[in-house]
């Protein structure tokens, strides 16, 4: 039975930024993870851009639609959001997931990862800066996340402008959101009037060469490739872990249980390749396997079965719009494909709305994914698409989630062992209310030269952004398992969740940076607390 | 490599253009006018024109490095030597003035012939202009090419085949050595890789097998039709009056004084020394016939059809039928069949798809369609279609006038459609 200082369950970002600061320290860190990787496939070949691929590259239906053709998404079930970042040569990042952590859910979309570096090998690389208040609704102290937040910056390098940290300069905007910006900068009274801010977004994409990744060469494939690396994704991380002698990864396994003995806790887990049960020891164990896996493995190894404990999901609404300013230009291939602008409630001024607007163009995608929207013939349908296209702006707009809303987990036994039933009904009181807030924000883009198509909303779960089931609380007795704020299990000591299964809420600001961030806490002061003895 | 094909609407012209294109070249096809372009290409430039008119040879030579020439009057007609041979010395006047580096000459093995037809006189002028011109050049001689179930001597020779008693010129001694169109098109492509002698270079082109007219009747009869034929020899004298007789009488004529005066005569077709220089594998003639026929059922498949309704000039290749069957297969969408009603005709599959766009969008025939759209914009093959562009908004509001009157044809028909018993409940 290996034995080492700390255990981590996951290689996601949660997994790896906590294990990075004990592992500089000289803890020995053991990672436990089933680590399916075919991330070489998307770094090989020559590095053309969108353009160059759909004039030039008789092959290209390799890249977007996969070898498996998944990239077409002509099932009957098909969601269009939900699987869009994980589809062609991406795959892999959600393969198995289903029959390895089985969910039963209702309505809700969830999008669980067993891939090497988690769902950030998919992510859309938006940085959001918790703010004090939004800290204190998730349970993570304000105070100490400046220092954590500059650590995770300089690990993964993020452009962009933010008045706290130090970030490389920001990425070039594409046409059509430089017209919108420069609309929003000329009336601006009006804008702060409404409470509406509009503003390029951090992004943990580099706009400088860093650590051998190369800055971005604007091919706008970021969808479709890793060539370059110049977004971040975690396996760069696990890569540069796994150089350290006291770093070990494991990959193929998948936890089961674990148990705190007098001394140690004991990972029992099953290898995925040979199906052999194995167990791992160590004196301590981080958790990190998503909000809703760290949920299961817990409930599990306390024998909770049948109990409800609280889950947070994300819903978010997609409004086309078309910035007719912008109609029948052609526009420069010269950009990135990641969120170029932010439109965010400033939750001051006479109608506070708490929103987080994220502004694409809808360039280096493909229309055919369009079609189900556009009730013409085929060939027509494509024909118009490829005339509007080139001046639609998505919206994707986020309103924040609170504890104790209207999800829960619940893990049921069954004739294969167990599966986490997660059901979530959603108050009409909330519904309306939310589709209430659309209003003011449409409104906000039509000022911006925007004319909003429409308003299609998601499921709750389509933003793949889960939280809850351990939350963090000070007292032991509010949930059944709760964490305390260094991420220590109340109900047992020697186990920490870094993930954002101990968040008590979700802003409406993507959670990425902030759980890597707050990882890379947990993991810094256990790593004290580790060399103190 | 820019290389500009001139009979680039013609049978073997189509094949040539469509294999340099899937083979990466920058292609350039000179067409007749009236000869409907069959497809479009981001790589791909037409030209209309006449290949007699020196000012539209030269804007066409512009920025070309090597000259595919196919054009030619093949029955014996009055301008045949207007276009085979003042055109073939018009095009090395335009070649010499862009400085092209290269010239393939596709000329016929009946050229070889000791007694000539117009058509062998006028291409063995053109030979030897191009053999005088100083360019580096290649001059091919191909036997009997086929590959088209509806078109060429094969094309007929399988009509006649049809028939119970074959009637055949002469003995029917005299042998071919019958080469598919898919071949030439890579036999002119082997040229083209190849740095181009500094002289001239003249070879025969044919496939591997060399076959009596008889046994060609026999081979064919066998293959397509699963039969066996008797011939009925005409002698010599009487075929070449009938001839005489049709140039007076009518204008597509069945048998021409070239076709008589070929038939009487052997000509070695010394097709090994093309194979060895180019290790060329020119495919069997049994094999060549039955491509033919999966050729033709092909068209008839449905991945082809819808394809092609999606994007109709697109000259959609195996690859992309290939890729829409694995795609059928992976969205278990194998037992669902389109009946062949709809399936003939680009309008039916228009007007099925506007009602069941609004009525099922997401049954198995709009999922097909969705297969095939994404195929087809996975492909360079709509880049120009699809790709954004810069436009006037005059031009764009036109483009939405034309799609709707489409649109509003489409549903029209498509109403007619639902009319008709069963077909919607088997098809959507």
């Amino acid at each position: 039975m290996p034995e080492s200082d700390v255990i981590i369950i996951g290689s996601g970002i949660a997994g790896l930024h906590a294990a990075y600061p004990l592992v500089e320290g000289g803890v020995r860190v053991t990672m436990l993870d089933v680590g399916l990787d075919e991330s070489h496939t998307l770094e090989e070949g020559v590095p053309l851009s969108f353009e160059e691929h759909r004039r030039s590259d008789a092959g290209q239906d390799k890249i977007f639609l996969g070898d498996d053709l998944s990239g077409i998404g002509a099932s009957t079930g098909d969601a269009g959001h939900a699987g869009a970042m994980t589809s062609g040569r991406r795959r892999y990042i959600v393969r198995g997931a289903d029959t390895h952590a089985p969910v039963r859910n209702d309505s809700s979309v969830i999008t669980q990862s067993l891939a090497s570096g988690g769902l950030s090998e998919a992510w859309g690389a938006v940085c959001g800066f918790f703010d004090d208040e939004e800290l204190r609704s998730v349970g993570i102290p304000p105070e100490e996340m400046k220092t954590h937040y500059a650590a995770i910056i300089k690990r993964i390098g993020v452009s962009g402008t933010n008045a706290k940290h130090d970030l490389q300069s920001p990425a070039e905007i594409d046409d059509n959101s430089t017209r919108i910006l420069r609309t929003f900068l000329s009336r601006k009274p009006f804008f702060d009037n409404m409470g509406f801010r509009v503003e390029q977004p951090a992004l943990a994409l580099l706009t400088r060469d860093k650590d051998g990744r190369r800055a971005t060469a604007y091919r706008d494939m970021d969808f479709w490739d890793n060539i370059g690396r110049s977004i971040y994704r975690g396996h760069y991380t696990l890569e540069t872990l796994r150089t350290y002698p006291n770093f070990t990864y494991v990959p193929d396994i998948f936890v089961k249980t674990v148990r705190q003995e007098s001394a140690a806790v004991i990972v029992v887990t099953k290898n995925t390749a040979t199906h052999q049960d194995i167990r791992f020891r160590a004196k301590r164990l981080i958790m990190a396997a998503g909000a809703i896996n760290t949920t299961r493995i817990l409930l599990r190894s306390f024998d909770l079965f049948d109990t409800p404990v609280p889950l947070i999901l994300k819903n978010n609404y997609l409004i086309p719009n078309l910035l007719l300013s912008r109609l029948g230009h052609r526009s420069d291939p010269h950009r990135h494909s990641l969120c170029q602008l932010i439109m965010s409630g400033t939750r001051h001024g006479g109608n506070p709305v708490n929103a987080y607007v994220q502004l694409y163009s809808y360039k280096s995608l493909l229309l055919y994914k369009l079609l189900r929207y556009v009730p013409l013939p085929v060939p027509e349908a494509l024909s118009v698409l490829s005339l509007i296209t080139p001046a639609m702006v998505l919206a994707d707009v986020r309103f924040p989630m609170s504890a104790g809303t209207f999800g829960q987990s619940i893990l049921r036994k069954d004739v294969s062992g167990d599966h986490l039933e997660i059901t979530h009904t959603e108050t009409p009181a909330h519904k309306t209310a939310q589709d209430k807030k659309i209003k003011p924000i449409k409104r906000a883009l039509r000022a911006l030269g925007l004319l909003p198509l429409t308003s299609v909303r998601n499921p709750f779960g389509a933003t793949s952004h889960y939280a809850g089931g351990v939350p963090y609380s000070e007292s032991t007795v509010e949930h059944v398992l709760s964490v305390d704020r260094d991420g220590r299990l109340h109900q047992a000591d020697r186990i920490y969740v870094a993930d954002a299964a101990s968040w008590a809420s979700l802003p409406a600001k993507p959670p990425a940076l902030t759980i890597m961030a707050n990882a890379n806490r947990i993991g810094t002061r256990l790593k004290s607390a580790i060399l103190l003895q | 490599m820019k290389v500009l094909i001139t009979g680039a609407g013609g049978f073997i012209g189509t094949m040539v253009t469509k294999h340099l294109l899937e083979k990466g070249y920058d292609v350039s096809g000179i067409v007749r006018r009236g000869t409907s372009i069959s497809f479009d290409h981001p790589h791909m430039r037409w030209h209309v024109g006449d290949i007699r008119d020196t000012a539209f040879l030269e804007i066409c030579v512009r920025d070309i490095d090597t000259v595919v020439h196919l054009a030619a009057a093949k029955a014996d007609e009055p301008e045949s030597f207007a276009v085979n041979v003042t055109g073939t010395k018009n095009l090395i006047a335009a070649c010499h003035a862009a400085k092209v580096k290269g010239f393939v000459n596709i000329s016929t093995i009946s050229t070889k012939l000791s007694k000539k037809g117009v058509y062998g006189n006028t291409k063995h002028e053109a030979d030897e202009l191009v053999q005088a011109s100083g360019i580096p050049a290649v001059i091919l001689k191909p036997s009997i090419v086929y590959g088209d179930i509806h078109a060429g001597i094969f094309g007929t020779l399988i009509g006649y085949t049809r028939l119970p008693v074959v009637p055949v010129i002469g003995s029917g001694t005299f042998t071919s050595r019958p080469i598919h169109v898919a071949d030439v098109a890579v036999a002119i492509e082997h040229t083209l890789v190849r740095q181009l002698p500094r002289a001239c270079a003249i070879y025969d082109l044919g496939g591997p097998d060399i076959v009596s007219f008889n046994n060609l009747v026999r081979i064919i009869a066998q293959e397509i039709h699963r039969k066996k034929v008797v011939l009925l020899h005409i002698p010599i004298p009487v075929a070449y009056l009938l001839a005489r007789v049709f140039e007076v009488l009518t204008k597509k004529k069945p048998i021409t004084v070239s076709n008589v005066i070929a038939t009487g005569q052997d000509v070695k077709v010394d097709a090994e020394v093309f194979f060895r220089e180019y290790d060329f594998h020119p495919r069997a003639l049994r094999q060549g016939l039955r491509d033919m026929l999966r050729d033709r059922d092909s068209e008839k498949k449905e991945s082809y059809a819808l394809l092609r309704y999606v994007m109709p000039k697109a000259p959609i290749g195996k690859y992309h039928t290939d890729l829409f069957e694995r795609a059928v297969g992976a969205y278990g969408l194998d037992a669902h069949h389109i009946s062949p009603f709809i399936l003939s005709t680009r309008s039916r599959i228009g007007a099925f798809d506007a009602v069941t766009r609004l009525l099922r969008p997401s049954g198995a025939f709009q999922r097909k369609l969705l297969i095939a759209a994404a195929i087809l914009e996975c492909s360079p093959l709509s880049s120009d279609w699809l790709l954004p562009q810069e436009r006037s908004l005059q031009s764009l509001a036109m483009d939405i006038f034309r799609y709707g009157f489409k649109v509003i044809g489409k549903l029209m028909l498509g109403v007619l459609l639902l009319c008709i018993p069963g077909l919607y409940k088997h098809n959507a």
